[in-house]
């Protein structure tokens, strides 16, 4: 099953950005680029918050450029404000399983499954403002996979993290998404993080140019520009 | 500790001092100047128990009205809104008495809405009574709700939203998930105010209620100090005031002493939570509703202002004048009495004191400002010529009794900060004097504006309680206004009324939105 | 913060400083509108400055309830040397205070009825009276049975906080006395509202909201002399009108009696006289040499007074006020 963009314009205000990729899932992909070029507003688009003015974006034959964001196959993970303050932990995971869905038996076990992956176990019952920014990373992560949607897209979620932190989390990501043969979209400006993805990139430039590139190839291209 | 973070403290201790002396202090005056004290009588218990239900109603009404409304303006595109967003505060700066004018023209025995009924052949209603009472308090505050509602839905996150859009909530989910929330958070800081300034007040209750039974606890003590001279029972039915008002602040309030205002609006587009046609039409109704109700008073006072345009006199020119120089007083005296107890609140480390400091600050809100009038004046009469120095003395009352409300709007942004670089601020070791102009005043700048905006628009349009007693030919917007009707002047009455609504919107305007760092901001862009 | 403290002090002992006396200084107490620009304050001030070689200089608070209630917050460290416009409804507590000095004139005027009083001269007086628009009602009630009996809708004041309020009740209190209680209760469906002061009420009037308002018979002379204006009329009744009589008197602090005393002479002169009636809009209480317009007197001839002494007033007024606080509930 393939996700593929093709010459997809997305328009956010006054201005719209243009790209075109295509990622197998169980791979993984990164929009990768300086601040501003358009990343974000790639993403919002494939989540449907932005609307897709030209192009189309087709998962597994059909077309999902014009649907409801919750019908669409994707998660996104913000940077911020991914859980509602006035819920527990587990009660935000809850809502990944509808908007009405109840803690009953079954439910819960669901709940408390996800909660043992991730870690977070001990801290199911507390509010988001009582839990480290770590940890309030892998509560939305946790929500995500609760939906079991094939891909999810990040939007620099880790930025406000410290370097440790950020590995430990992108290796859970890993660890989960290859066990479950999910794909993950990650917006970056870090190229640390792409690296440790792996995966094919999209590269966004100032000029609002995008390429994409297959891994190999992108790094065979960029290393020396990249680390020094 | 650095000698100069002492000297804020202390500063921040002295307002606070003054700031309770304001209500227990006003108090005491009154029982030191007056001979015997009595126990609370049945009369005055009934009129304990009008003041307070009207005024639960009254703000009950005012929120309940305003959460529909002013999500249906947040929510929606329409002709002017902007310009409607940033009109709403304004009813809340005129004179009572040129209200409840505006009311009688809009839904008295003669006014629009009976014209109308009549003209259909319905029979003519009156609004006298409890439907009276409530109207003129919901016109007076119900913008005041809005305006800071649609703070309210603003801030709500992007993330959030588009987070629900992703979860599939419907309207019911969203409502319980996202706009509840907020509305919990903000709302009864809103009922509070609104609650408080229906109980302090008493024109509009006694006019549009109809009759005696409509007495609140400010007439009973206007009546107590103004026409039996007994200061005694003054003090008595004020403790009562201030001790059931505070505790009724500190119930709402959850206990902290926490009022919450958020005065920030930002409009986005395309961000806005599930809509269906029924609830499009339902928004369509509330706005019109909200614009009839709203600008019919207004458009009103303007077109009898216009109708009755006059050559500006020397006195009202210097009246104009004079309320400009009291509101920029106000509005000094106000900020920096205000900016001192936020950095003494935030940086008090005793949970328990901070709280008292807290609660203590925001019952000024409580204390009937006739009292507060009354004790100045026997405090002040010896030592100053007060006639002389009216202006300056409505300046600073006006300014120290609008503290809750300017601390209710820039507290919760001094502990936001103070959460958020607090630490920050102790590592890269700013000098603890500095912090307030280095971080603080940069990064709540529209908090200030807003805040500042507010103060000056409504102590414009206050008559000042001083005023009562520390009269001189000199005076302010609304004096010369309640004069010209106390001498038969009805048509000019209503030209100053439209020229004090002009002023007062276009110095909100000004202090809201002018931008202060034109210049420097050319120069930086360079 | 230390700048801005100095600034204020400075300012207040700057404008302090501006106001210090350099010929002799009188200071007279009066209600709000008595000084307004409209009032008989400034003229007056004028005309004796320009006999008596002396800064005279008005000071107000208020009405003339606000008047008395400041003058009794100040007691007897008032800087006041004369009051002017305290009312006869509240006189008996004046008295009591114990605030005010005999002015030793002996002046005779022209009220309607004697006046012997040797603190309290009065300057002007009037009649309450309702005041109607005769364009919207044709049938003018001639009794307070009319009034009741009618369809029409009518403003008052409170009598706790406003003196016209306090007159009405006191007026009806002495007409019906054990029958007030009745007669609020057949007037209570005409009384639209209850205003704090007089303006909310004659605005309400003047608004159309209601058809009469509770104010002086000499309200209708305004509009015909200012506004050319005939509509307005005041209602006259068969029972007789209560009296307000407007007084002033030397308070006994004052350390300028004899200045005082002139004061108050002067208030009554014929100069005073015929310039008060136009600016505040009641009758003279000494007949000046001028003719007033014809406007000024219509229907005075045929008004019965009705004149509560002070202690009359005082006793009447706990129970008037209570009165009408049960029976006008709605």
């Amino acid at each position: 099953m393939f996700l593929s963009a093709s010459k997809c314009q997305i328009k956010n205000g006054g201005f719209s950005v243009q790209c075109d990729f295509s990622v197998e899932i169980g791979n993984h992909l990164s929009l990768f680029g300086p601040s501003g070029s358009g990343k974000s507003s790639v993403l919002l688009g494939l989540a449907g918050f932005l609307p897709i003015i030209n192009g189309d974006l087709v998962y597994d034959d059909n077309s999902i450029s014009k649907i409801e964001p919750k019908d669409r196959p994707f998660d996104l993970i913000f940077q911020e404000n991914n859980l509602f303050p006035h819920l527990t932990v587990s009660r935000n995971i809850l809502l990944g399983l509808g908007a009405k869905a109840k803690m009953d038996l079954q439910n819960s076990r669901i709940v408390n499954e996800i909660l043992d992956l991730v870690g977070l176990y001990k801290e199911r019952n507390r509010l988001p403002q009582d839990i480290s920014g770590g940890q309030r990373s892998r509560a939305a992560i946790a929500r995500s996979l609760i939906r079991k949607k094939p891909i999810l897209l990040l939007d620099e979620p880790f930025a406000a993290l410290d370097f440790e932190l950020k590995n430990e989390i992108l290796a859970l990501l890993l660890r989960v998404t290859r066990k479950n043969n999910l794909s993950i979209i990650l917006v970056s400006h870090d190229p640390r993080d792409v690296q440790y993805l792996g995966g094919d990139v999209v590269l966004f430039s100032e000029n609002g140019q995008t390429d994409f590139y297959k891994n190999k190839s992108f790094w065979s291209k960029f290393s020396y520009k990249l680390h020094t | 500790m650095e000698e100069g973070i002492k000297k804020i403290k202390l500063f921040g201790f002295i307002c606070f001092l003054g700031v309770l002396c304001v209500g227990i202090g006003s108090i005491l005056v009154l029982t030191f100047h007056s001979r015997y004290n009595t126990f609370i009588t049945a009369y005055e218990a009934q009129v304990i128990i009008f003041t307070l239900s009207q005024a639960f109603l009254s703000a009950t009404l005012s929120l309940l009205l305003a959460i529909p409304i002013s999500r249906a303006i947040y929510r929606n595109e329409f002709f002017c809104k902007n310009q409607i967003i940033s009109v709403i505060g304004i009813l809340f700066v005129l004179p009572i008495l040129v209200v409840i004018l505006a009311v009688i023209n809009v839904f008295g025995i003669n006014g629009i809405i009976n014209q109308f009924v009549s003209f259909f052949a319905f029979e003519k209603f009156s609004i006298y009574g409890l439907v009276g009472i409530l109207t003129g308090h919901i016109l007076i505050n119900l913008p005041f709700a809005v305006r800071l509602l649609i703070s309210g839905w603003s801030m709500i996150p992007t993330e959030q939203v588009r987070l629900a859009k992703q979860l599939g909530f419907n309207t019911q989910a969203f409502f319980k998930n996202i706009e509840l929330p907020m509305l919990v958070k903000i709302a009864p800081s809103i009922f509070t105010i609104i609650f408080l300034y229906c109980s302090l007040t008493f024109s509009i209750a006694l006019v549009l209620g109809g009759g005696p039974s409509a007495t609140t606890m400010e007439l009973a003590i206007y009546q107590t100090i103004i026409f039996e001279g007994d200061l005694s029972a003054a003090a008595r039915l004020s403790t009562l005031q201030l001790i059931l008002l505070t505790f009724l602040l500190i119930l709402a309030t959850r206990f902290t002493g926490n009022m919450f205002i958020e005065q920030t609006i930002i409009l986005k587009n395309d961000i806005r939570g599930p809509k269906t046609l029924l609830t499009h039409w339902i928004d369509c109704f509330f706005i019109i509703l909200f614009c009839l109700f709203i600008f019919l008073p207004i458009l009103i006072i303007i077109s009898k202002g216009l109708a009755n345009i006059a050559i500006a006199t020397d006195k009202l020119i210097l009246s104009a004048m004079n309320s400009i120089l009291v509101a920029l007083l106000a509005t000094l005296i106000n900020l920096i009495f205000s900016l001192a107890l936020c950095l003494l609140i935030v940086d008090e480390k005793r949970k328990f004191l901070k709280i008292i400091i807290e609660v203590g600050s925001f019952s000024i809100i409580c204390v009937s400002p006739l009292v507060f009038g009354t004790a100045l004046f026997l405090l002040l009469f010896e030592h100053i010529d007060l006639s002389a120095n009216a202006l300056l003395l409505t300046g600073l009352t006006n300014g120290v009794l609008m503290i809750p409300i300017s601390l209710a709007i820039l507290l919760p942004g001094f502990k936001k900060i103070k959460a958020r670089y607090g630490k920050l601020m102790n590592i890269i070791g700013v000098p603890r004097t500095s912090e307030l102009a280095k971080f603080y005043v940069p990064l709540l700048k529209k908090s200030i504006k807003f805040s500042c905006a507010l103060v000056f628009a409504l102590s414009i349009g206050d008559l000042g309680v001083i005023v009562l007693f520390s009269g001189d030919d000199i005076g302010t917007l609304p004096m010369y206004l309640y004069r010209l009707i106390g001498s038969y002047r009805m048509d000019e009455a209503y030209f100053v009324s439209m020229i004090l609504l002009l002023l007062a919107f276009i110095s909100f305007w000004l202090i809201e939105n002018g931008n202060l760092n034109v210049f420097k901001r050319k120069q930086m862009s360079d | 913060m230390k700048i801005i403290l100095s600034i204020f002090t400075g300012l207040v002992f700057f404008t302090s400083v501006l106001h210090s006396e350099v010929r002799q200084n009188l200071v007279v107490y009066t209600y709000d509108s008595f000084n307004s620009d409209w009032g008989p304050g400034p003229q007056l001030e004028k005309a004796f400055e320009n006999i008596c070689d002396c800064d005279l200089k008005f000071v107000t608070a208020g009405d003339g309830a606000a008047l008395l209630a400041k003058l009794r917050l100040e007691g007897n460290k008032t800087k006041a040397d004369v009051v002017v416009g305290l009312d006869t409804n509240l006189l008996k507590s004046a008295k009591d205070s114990g605030l005010f000095s005999p002015h030793n004139l002996n002046i005779s005027l022209d009220l309607p009825i004697a006046w012997r009083d040797e603190t309290f001269m009065p300057f002007d007086w009037g009649y309450f009276s309702f005041v109607f628009d005769k364009r919207k009602t044709t049938n003018i009630p001639k009794s307070f049975e009319e009034l009741a009996k009618s369809d029409l809708k009518i403003a008052i004041q409170d009598p706790r906080s406003s003196t016209p309020g306090l007159g009405l009740v006191l007026w009806i209190e002495k007409l019906y006395n054990n029958e007030s209680k009745t007669f609020w209760r057949q007037l209570a469906d005409n009384v639209v509202t209850v205003t704090p002061g007089w303006s909310e009420a004659y605005g309400l009037f003047i608004e159309g909201e209601v058809d009469g308002v509770l104010s002086y018979t000499t309200s209708p002379a305004y509009h015909k002399v200012a506004e050319n204006d005939n509509s307005k009329v005041a209602a006259i009744f068969d029972e007789g009108h209560l009296m307000q009589i407007e007084v002033g008197a030397i308070l006994e602090n004052s350390e300028k009696k004899q200045l005082a005393a002139d004061f108050l002479a002067f208030m009554t002169s014929s100069q005073a006289q015929s310039i008060i009636p136009t600016t505040n809009w009641m009758y003279p209480a000494k007949q000046p040499d001028i003719e007033f317009p014809a406007a000024f007197k219509e229907g005075l001839s045929e008004i019965e007074p009705i004149y509560l002494d002070p202690n009359t007033a005082r006793t009447l007024k706990d129970s008037a006020i209570e009165v009408w606080k049960r029976e006008l509930r709605k």
